[in-house]
């Protein structure tokens, strides 16, 4: 195990300039944003210290996620790894970045007109879902998949597709525009994770079950570590059955708890016992 | 005592959460017959079959045109009926009852014109089944959109009541969307 | 006459519990032969084709004709009374799915006179369903029958759902929601997801046996493994939908008889939810011995180990409840606690089946047989029955014998354990399931016996059941609205009630509305309930 650990080390750090800028300018965006420039935005309170860091720490999964040794690994040797990297992106670094985002400073990211309307569109309970499912399925398509794995550009397409993904598909459940893109109600969004979970089952299913590498560009490379192409796609599926479910029923139990607590709230202004005519 | 407008409205509620609920258990259906379809297809080393003769996707494609002008036309159905235009609505359901018929027959003339039989191998059975069952739920769409004209030649619609063709448009939106994915599913895939 | 024509949730559900309960009799029929035929080697009560018919319905009868039933029968009656409705959302829908259950049951027990039951077992399968090697007819009926079944089902279920979401009283938010109604309102929500699953899988293999499609046929391009994935991705979510209603009953009947409102009631709430969620991520667990790639074998081992944990939480409660409670130890009370015994028996062999060494050695044999058993009569026969003493009074005015109900209790628990108990044994001694006689020198032969003896005892203790019934339907009712000093709204109405149920509909303020009217200085609404 050991000198596995080590082999991944010394797969090497990728400093893609275009990922180290574009984090560059998101964090210093993002400080900038929160700190001096936040009356200027209209921005009325700072979020709190969790939800800054949680912002700072989506921002370096994302990072970690494009530079780190898992890069090379994901894009050179292994399925389970690429996978790995899609997952982070997916599950965790739109969650991160939506908690970290208040109302006001996603009004000035996002201004009125068009661009919120779109996003209004785009972030309604059936819509995210199918944007989110869609781009999941349609960037596993074999086709599509070893493009990407073999083009540049499109690979970064690829990327920026997912982290939107993630951005529209938590949105229901944590956007923060309530005006104008509100969220869907807490019962819609236990509907809603619920339902997230199963274009991801089906699809990891798929890969966990298929009799043969369904992905030619795996066929090319170095075997390492004793993998084979096939269990390496069967890894990569597992990865992305369990620690999906994971996360999306988290959060449905999470929201399960708030939506308890909420329609109690509301019945508290009731006369309690007795008889009310109907 | 509730007054008639809480009665119709809780009963519009009761209406639309059990056509949610069917339609709920009906995507799973089409669902789990997909997963059906693309587990034969993952398991066998070769699947040329799929090939056979659907390189021609103009029967097809034109089919979904016209289910998507269908789909189109019952949402137009839908205003017209909000807006209390009684003439307008039957017109656009009639349509779209016609529309459909027209869809059922690309689809025999589709499945004629492949020759694959339910017993050939197992893309035979496949391609039979799910176009079959959609067919089948298209025509219960039909039914559903004729039972609404009658009802609306009978006066039973206003502005305010009209909320068996919100259901009937929503089960049409349902079954044109799985359409959708099955010709994506099956020829395009 | 107007028990055909009814509308009335009431009388539909008599309707559904009269009806599972026959069936229910002649799954335990059915089971009698089958311990007669076991109770010694070389057994000559069945020959073996007769006892693959007979072993196939009795699984297929308890499940399907049985213990669903009774659970719809138990929520038909108590939902809208526990919400304070005066019906469910689509009467008319709730009589059709009764009479297509009744369709569903009669077609597939004509099976017996033309031309044989199935007999290749209650999951039927695939290629052994195949015509090839199935030509019957008894598969088709199989198929027909579930066809209808699942149609009865699906029906039900979406009426439930519209109903809880929809009816509930004023003040009834879903945190005040009796946990019954909860355990129905998850059951009916894992119908919908998982009944389409069986749907497509009978569908297609209906179409192989009688259109010639390849579906399951791997000659021909179809796969068999995908008969069992379809089957199962239904299979699994429906042992819940067998056992939520018992445990709902479980939550109703512990805080009743130990006088304390029920501890923990939000995670119980939120336990039922996730356990209808994982429930449908681990059906592949009945398949561990099928080939699978190693990878998904530790997927769905992990899973099914979680699956353990909601559970914990609900027998926790129920303990929790019990404790320091003012227990009075009347027969539904006897029942729930049996239901608990045998319910964690049941479950801790459940998870010794998710470790995949263990059930590689004992898949498809009797250690499987018993574990099932102890979930399905230990939990829901158990279940069940503690809800037919609790709710009696309410649905006749009368109240079933305590002395008898006693007896029939303690022959129920000790058949039971001396059934099933032996079975993990003979499953961990090698003897496999399903088969129709064995060898004397297997060295089962004492235990079957006891077994087949265990199996008389049950059947006693529903004749003492059937004799207290009779007994206590002779006697003029007495109509006491709360016999128990319970907390429920069904409570509240005559029993039986009134055809309207409640003259006005109540609003509720808390999760015991009844006892709060009752005890109104000590209402849960004063603790900020």
């Amino acid at each position: 195990m050991w000198s596995d650990l080590s082999a991944f080390w010394a797969l090497g750090w990728q400093p893609e300039p275009t990922a180290i800028a574009g984090v560059i300018l998101l964090t210093l965006g993002y400080l900038l944003a929160v700190g001096p420039l936040r009356q200027r935005l209209g921005g009325d309170r700072t979020p709190s210290a969790g939800q800054q860091a949680g912002f700072h720490l989506g921002t370096l999964v994302v990072l970690l996620a494009l530079v780190s040794p898992l890069d090379v690994l994901g894009d050179q040797y292994l399925f389970s790894a690429h996978m790995v990297q899609h997952l982070l992106f997916l599950l965790v670094a739109g969650p991160l970045w939506l908690q970290g985002i208040p109302p006001w400073l996603m009004g000035w990211i996002v201004p009125a007109g068009w661009p919120r309307r779109a996003l209004r569109a785009a972030t309604r309970p059936l819509v995210a879902f199918l944007l989110y499912s869609g781009v999941m399925w349609i960037w596993h398509l074999p086709g599509l998949y070893n493009a990407a794995l073999e083009n540049e550009s499109l690979h970064a397409f690829e990327h920026l597709s997912f982290l939107a993904a993630s951005v529209i598909g938590w949105w229901p459940v944590l956007g923060q525009l309530p005006r104008d893109a509100p969220r869907a109600s807490t019962l819609t969004q236990m509907v809603y994770l619920f339902l997230l979970g199963f274009p991801c089952t089906a699809l990891s299913a798929l890969l966990v079950f298929a009799h043969q590498p369904l992905y030619s560009f795996y066929l090319t490379v170095p075997r390492i570590w004793g993998t084979s192409a096939l269990g390496d796609q069967v890894l990569g599926g597992v990865l992305m059955w369990v620690p999906s479910h994971m996360v999306y029923l988290t959060a449905l139990s999470i929201v399960f708890f708030r939506w308890l607590e909420e329609t109690s709230a509301q019945s508290r202004g009731l006369p309690v016992g007795g008889v009310h005519t109907r | 005592m509730r007054t008639a407008v809480e009665a119709r409205r809780r009963d519009e509620g009761l209406a639309k959460t059990g056509l949610l609920a069917v339609l709920a258990s009906e995507a799973v259906f089409f669902g789990t017959l997909l997963t059906a379809y693309l587990f034969l297809r993952l398991s066998q080393p070769n699947w040329p079959l799929q090939k056979v003769g659907l390189s021609q996707l103009v029967v097809p494609g034109l089919n979904t045109g016209i289910l998507l002008l269908s789909a189109l036309v019952i949402s137009r159905a839908n205003r017209a009926i909000a807006r209390g235009d009684r003439q307008g609505l039957q017109a656009r359901l009639l349509l779209v009852v016609l529309l459909g018929a027209v869809f059922i027959a690309g689809q025999l003339f589709e499945f004629l014109r492949l020759g694959l039989r339910p017993g050939d191998q197992a893309f035979g059975g496949v391609f039979f089944t799910l176009m079959g069952f959609h067919a089948l739920h298209v025509v219960a769409g039909m039914v559903i959109v004729i039972l609404a004209y009658l009802r609306a030649r009978l006066g039973d619609f206003s502005a305010h009541r009209h909320i068996a063709v919100q259901v009937s448009a929503w089960f049409w939106y349902f079954v044109t969307a799985v359409w959708v994915v099955m010709f994506l599913g099956l020829y395009v895939v | 006459m107007s028990w055909l024509m009814t509308v009335d949730h009431k009388r539909i559900g008599l309707l559904y519990l009269s009806t599972g309960f026959v069936f229910f009799l002649v799954g335990g029929l059915e089971a009698m032969l089958i311990r007669m035929q076991l109770a010694q080697p070389n057994g000559t009560v069945l020959n073996p084709d007769l006892y693959d018919q007979i072993f196939t319905m009795h699984g297929t009868t308890m499940i399907f004709l049985a213990v669903m039933p009774l659970g719809v029968g138990f929520a038909n009656y108590m939902i809208p009374l526990l919400i304070g409705a005066r019906d469910v959302a689509f009467p008319k829908l709730n009589a059709l799915s009764y009479w297509v259950f009744v369709l569903g049951g009669i077609l597939m027990y004509s099976s017996f006179p033309l031309g044989g039951a199935p007999s290749d077992g209650w999951f039927s399968y695939a290629p052994l369903t195949e015509r090839a090697f199935s030509p019957g007819s008894g598969i088709d009926f199989w198929i027909l029958g579930i066809l209808l079944l699942g149609l009865s089902t699906t029906i039900g279920s979406i009426n439930f759902i519209v109903t809880i979401i929809q009816l509930r009283a004023p003040g009834m938010t879903f945190d005040r929601m009796p946990i019954f109604v909860w355990a129905f309102l998850v059951t009916s929500l894992i119908a919908v997801f998982a009944l389409p699953s069986l749907t497509v899988a009978v569908l297609l293999l209906l179409l192989d046996r009688q259109l010639g499609t390849h579906f399951y046929n791997v000659g021909a391009g179809g796969n068999a493994l995908l008969w069992q994935n379809l089957f199962w991705f239904f299979g699994h979510p429906e042992v819940y939908i067998l056992i939520l209603p018992a445990m709902g009953i479980v939550s109703e009947v512990v805080p009743v008889f130990s006088r304390k409102p029920l501890f923990g009631y939000r995670v119980v709430a939120y336990s039922s939810v996730a356990i209808g969620l994982l429930g449908f991520m681990v059906w592949a667990h009945h398949m561990f011995t099928t080939g699978l790639p190693a990878a998904s074998l530790a997927v769905f081992s992990a899973d099914s180990f979680a699956i353990g944990v909601p559970t914990g939480v609900k027998i926790f409660s129920w303990l929790a409840t019990m404790w320091r409670g003012k227990l009075r130890l009347s027969t539904p009370l006897l029942f729930a606690i049996g239901f608990i015994a045998l319910f964690v028996i049941g479950g801790i062999t459940g998870i010794m089946l998710a470790v995949i060494p263990i059930d590689w050695q004992v898949e498809d044999s009797y250690f499987v047989v018993g574990h099932l058993h102890y979930v399905l009569f230990g939990g829901s026969v158990f279940g069940l029955t503690a809800g037919l003493y609790y709710w009696f009074p309410k649905m006749t005015g009368r109240i079933l014998s305590e002395a008898l109900g006693k007896l029939h209790f303690g022959l129920m628990f000790i058949g039971m354990n001396l059934v099933f108990m032996p079975f993990i044994v003979l499953g961990l001694l090698g003897m496999p399931r399903r088969i129709y006689t064995y060898s004397p020198d297997q060295g089962w032969s004492s235990l079957n016996l006891l077994a087949s003896v265990g199996a008389f005892l049950i059947a006693i203790s529903f004749l003492v059941l059937l004799w207290n019934f009779i007994r206590t339907m002779r006697r003029p009712a007495q109509g006491l609205a709360d016999p128990w000093d319970a907390f429920t709204l069904e409570w509240k109405t005559s029993s039986p009630p009134a055809p309207y149920n409640f003259k006005e509909i109540p609003t509720v303020g808390g999760r015991r509305p009844l006892w709060d009217e009752k005890h109104p200085e000590q209402a849960d609404w004063r603790a900020g309930q």
